[in-house]
C-alpha cells in the first residue's frame, strides 16, 4: 500500500517535471537524400524536419500558442531605472512572437538587421532610418563569418566582425534564400547557429530576432530551381525548431507578406524573389506589430 | 594698318571667347527634372522608386554640402538598374561627386559579378556624362536612349 503511495507520488512528480521543465534534444537529420544543387564543399544530403506548411504561413491567430490564453501571452515588460521598456533579451518558453500593439519607428533605433539582398530593400524602402543594416546581396549563414562584405566608416568586415562594433538593443537575422540549394540542411542550422552565437557573444543584452525566409511568387517557384515555397516552408520548419533550441525569437514576417496561398503576389516582387516598396512596408508593419516589449 | 588689323583680332579673339564662355554657362539642368525625364525615356526592367537624400548619400557616400540638387532613382535589388544626376554646388565638388560614383558602381560591379551576373553588361557599360557641375548617370540596358537623353538635357 505504501509502496504504491509512493509510486503515484512519483509519477505526479514526474508529470509536474515534464510540463515545466522540456529538456534540449539534438535534432537528427532525416533519411534520404535531397539532389538540390551543392553547397562548396559539402558532401552530405539528408532532409530536414519539416512542420506542416500551414504553421508557416498562417495568419498569426492561427500560429500555436497564440489564442486567447493568458499564459501564452508574452510577460509584462522590463522596464529600467528611468521606466522606459526595454526588449527582453530571451524568450520565456514559446519563442513565436506573438502580435502585440503596434510599436512606432523609434522602437528600432537600436535594432540592427542582418540579412541578405531582401534586406538592403528593407534598408532602401522601409523606411526604418535610425536602425543599423548589414546587408550584402548574395550574403549566406556561411559568407556571414568569412566574407568582408559590410562597409562601416571605409573599412571592410564580416559580419560576425561588424557585429561587434556599437551596442545594439535588437538584432534581426533573415538568412536562408541563398542557401536553398545547399545539399545539408545540416550545415544550414550549424552556420545559423554560430552566427547567433556570435551575436549573442557581441551583443549579449541583445534580443535576437530570428526572421522567417519570406516567399517567393507561385510564378518563380514553379520555375523548377530549389528556390520555392516548398523548400522556403522546409527551411523555415528547420529555423523554428532553431530558435526553440537555442532560444531566441522567431517572428514570422512571411506571414505578414504572403497572400491566402501563403505564396508572394505575384504584383510583389518584379523577379518573384525582392519585394516593392510596398511589400517591404508590409514587412515593417508586421515587425512593428510582432514586437517584443 | 597693322594697329587696326591687331585691335580687330584681338576684338574678334575676345567675342570668340566670351561666346565660348556663354555657351557653357547656358548648360542648367534641374537635377531632379533631369532624373524624371530619363526615367521617362528609358526603357527599365524593374520598378525604379526615388530615394531620400539620406539614403542617396548612404548608396553613394556623397556628403550633402557638395551637392546643389540631385535626385536617385534605384530599383527593387531583382538587377543593378539606377539612375542619378547630382548638380554639384562648384567645380570641386562636381569632383567628388564624381568620384563617388565612379566607387559606387565598382562596388556594384563586386556585388552582382557573383550575384547576377547577368547584371554585369550594364553596369560595364552605363550611360555616364561629367559636364561641368552636373553628373548624370543611367544604369539600364537602354544606354542609345540613356545617351539620347542625357545630351538632350545638355543640350549638345
Amino acid at each position: 500500500m505504501a509502496v504504491g503511495i509512493i509510486l503515484v507520488v512519483l509519477l505526479f512528480l514526474c508529470g509536474v517535471a515534464a510540463v515545466i521543465w522540456k529538456p534540449w534534444e539534438p535534432q537528427e537529420p532525416g533519411s534520404g537524400s535531397m539532389a538540390l544543387g551543392s553547397e562548396p564543399g559539402s558532401a552530405e544530403s539528408e532532409t530536414g524536419s519539416r512542420l506542416p506548411t500551414e504553421s508557416m504561413h498562417a495568419p498569426v491567430s492561427e500560429l500555436p500558442g497564440s489564442g486567447s490564453d493568458p499564459s501564452s501571452e508574452t510577460s509584462p515588460p522590463v522596464l529600467t531605472s528611468s521606466g522606459s521598456a526595454v526588449t527582453k533579451p530571451r524568450p520565456d518558453g514559446d519563442v513565436v512572437v506573438k502580435e502585440s500593439p503596434a510599436v512606432d519607428t523609434q522602437y528600432f533605433d537600436d535594432a540592427l538587421f542582418i540579412g541578405n539582398s531582401r534586406t538592403q530593400g528593407l534598408e532602401l524602402y522601409g523606411g526604418l532610418r535610425t536602425a543599423t543594416f548589414y546587408a550584402s546581396k548574395g550574403l549566406t549563414v556561411k559568407t556571414a563569418a568569412t566574407k568582408a562584405a559590410i562597409d562601416i566608416d571605409g573599412e571592410k568586415y564580416t559580419v560576425v566582425d561588424a557585429v561587434k562594433k556599437g551596442s545594439f538593443g535588437k538584432v534581426y537575422i533573415m538568412l536562408g534564400l541563398n542557401e536553398l540549394g545547399w545539399n545539408s540542411t545540416q550545415t544550414f542550422v550549424r552556420d545559423y547557429e554560430a552566427l547567433i552565437d556570435a551575436v549573442r557573444a557581441a551583443q549579449p543584452d541583445a534580443a535576437v530576432y530570428v526572421q522567417s525566409i519570406l516567399p517567393v511568387t507561385q510564378t518563380k517557384s514553379d520555375e523548377g530551381s530549389y528556390v520555392n515555397n516548398e523548400r522556403i516552408d522546409e527551411f523555415n520548419a528547420l529555423l523554428l525548431d532553431m530558435c526553440e533550441r537555442k532560444q531566441v525569437y522567431y517572428v514570422d514576417v512571411a506571414a505578414g507578406v504572403c497572400d491566402a496561398a501563403g505564396v508572394l503576389p505575384e504584383d510583389a516582387a518584379t523577379d518573384g524573389v525582392h519585394l516593392k516598396p510596398a511589400y517591404v512596408k508590409q514587412w515593417v508593419e508586421y515587425l512593428k506589430t510582432h514586437a517584443v516589449q | 594698318m597693322k594697329r587696326r588689323l591687331a585691335a580687330g583680332l584681338a576684338a574678334l579673339a575676345i567675342m570668340v571667347m566670351a561666346l565660348a564662355g556663354c555657351q557653357e554657362a547656358q548648360v542648367q539642368l534641374d537635377a531632379a527634372q533631369a532624373a524624371d525625364a530619363i526615367l521617362s525615356a528609358v526603357s527599365f526592367e524593374d520598378e525604379m522608386t526615388a530615394v531620400d537624400a539620406d539614403m542617396r548619400d548612404t548608396l553613394y557616400g556623397t556628403s550633402a554640402s557638395d551637392i546643389a540638387n540631385a535626385k536617385v532613382y534605384v530599383s527593387t535589388g531583382a538587377t543593378a538598374e539606377e539612375i542619378a544626376v547630382f548638380e554639384a554646388v562648384d567645380e570641386a565638388a562636381a569632383g567628388r561627386i564624381a568620384e563617388a560614383v565612379d566607387k559606387r558602381l565598382e562596388q556594384q560591379r563586386l556585388d552582382y559579378e557573383d550575384y547576377a551576373p547577368a547584371e554585369m553588361p550594364k553596369l560595364n557599360d552605363p550611360a555616364l556624362v561629367k559636364e561641368g557641375k552636373y553628373i548624370l548617370l543611367c544604369v539600364s540596358n537602354d544606354k542609345a536612349a540613356a545617351m539620347q537623353k542625357i545630351n538632350e538635357l545638355l543640350g549638345k
